[in-house]
């Protein structure tokens, strides 16, 4: 699943790059950023039947795309499996619901790393663009 | 602004300032504890508890048990990034299935989510939330909001979580929904 993941993204890169008029993209695409929110999930919760991530209107003046993740469900149940932030120009995926919670695993550090060299974001330029989430003090 | 929040809160125990830290006008019946330090209160929370307190209240109260608005507060911020996702469709509990405005279905697997309309949406989908989960609660259960928590993650509520009772409820450099809600309801 992981694989699958990884190629969807390296996908999307490709299309952002030849979409860029020869120049690096400055900002992640919106699908971009959803592969970013579902490698962030645990393996429990993208194990879920029919999981995908739904991008939703950012609050107003936010630099962040948000998404819902949402699953099958249960009759009685929530659909819902996590609200997401992703910090368009950094790839930093961040709770909507959750003060200051940065997610992170494995997966999604490779990713993210893959992301901001293709931004050509340097170790020094990304810890300057980088900026606390949408639920920090 | 705050004429009408005042207003539409004064049935309520609770009252949230618009400018300024939130404040918390606590009765003697509310089982939180209002001495706890939660950390100061978001500006997104507060907008999301001043909109929807009172409803939370009489949700709270349809539940009982003991439980509270802030758990009720605390589960729908948590459907919906405090007001986001599928409260777009006026569903702020993440309900499944076929809703009395209509069924939403998702963009890739086309999973029916209830959809609700009107001028209070938070109150009608809370409504098909009490339902669905107010028999698995228990005497007292709410003055404990990780067993609170912790029912609702046993009848469908962040499956495949288990992570989500403690998540909560969680306090420090990160802080839960329901720390976040009672950091503006304790005039954090």
């Amino acid at each position: 699943m992981k694989k699958f993941y990884q190629l969807i993204f390296a996908a999307c890169l490709c299309l952002g790059l030849a979409h860029a008029d020869g120049q690096p993209e400055h900002r992640i695409t919106a699908e971009q950023a959803k592969t970013l929110v579902m490698t962030s999930l645990s393996p429990q919760q993208r194990a879920l039947p029919k999981v995908e991530a739904e991008q939703y209107p950012p609050p107003k003046n936010s630099r962040f795309l948000f998404f819902t993740v949402s699953w099958e469900g249960t009759t009685n149940g929530s659909v819902v499996v996590g609200n997401y932030a992703v910090d368009p120009y950094t790839g930093d995926v961040w709770s909507a619901t959750s003060s200051c919670e940065e997610e992170t695993n494995k997966g999604l550090r490779a990713l993210q790393t893959k992301v901001r060299a293709t931004l050509h974001l340097s170790r020094s330029q990304y810890h300057q663009l980088k900026t606390k989430g949408p639920l920090c003090d | 602004m705050e004429g009408v929040i005042d207003s539409a809160l004064s049935a309520t125990n609770w009252r949230v300032r618009e400018n300024g830290p939130c404040a918390y006008d606590w009765l003697s019946a509310s089982p939180e504890d209002p001495n706890r330090g939660y950390g100061s209160c978001l500006s997104n929370v507060r907008d999301f508890i001043n909109a929807h307190g009172a409803d939370a209240s009489t949700i709270a109260n349809q539940l009982g048990n003991g439980t509270t608005s802030a758990e009720v507060l605390a589960t729908a911020g948590n459907e919906t990034g405090w007001g986001g996702g599928f409260a777009n469709i006026g569903n702020y509990f993440g309900l499944h299935g076929n809703g009395p405005a209509g069924t939403y279905y998702t963009s890739s697997n086309h999973t029916p989510v209830q959809m609700f309309s009107g001028t209070d949406t938070f109150m009608s989908s809370g409504q098909v939330f009490v339902g669905n989960v107010g028999r698995y609660l228990s005497p007292g259960m709410g003055q404990n909001p990780l067993g609170f928590f912790s029912i609702l993650n046993a009848h469908g509520y962040a499956t495949g979580n288990s992570g989500y009772p403690a998540a909560m409820v969680q306090n420090g450099r990160t802080r839960g929904p329901y720390t976040l809600a009672m950091a503006c309801m304790a005039g954090g």
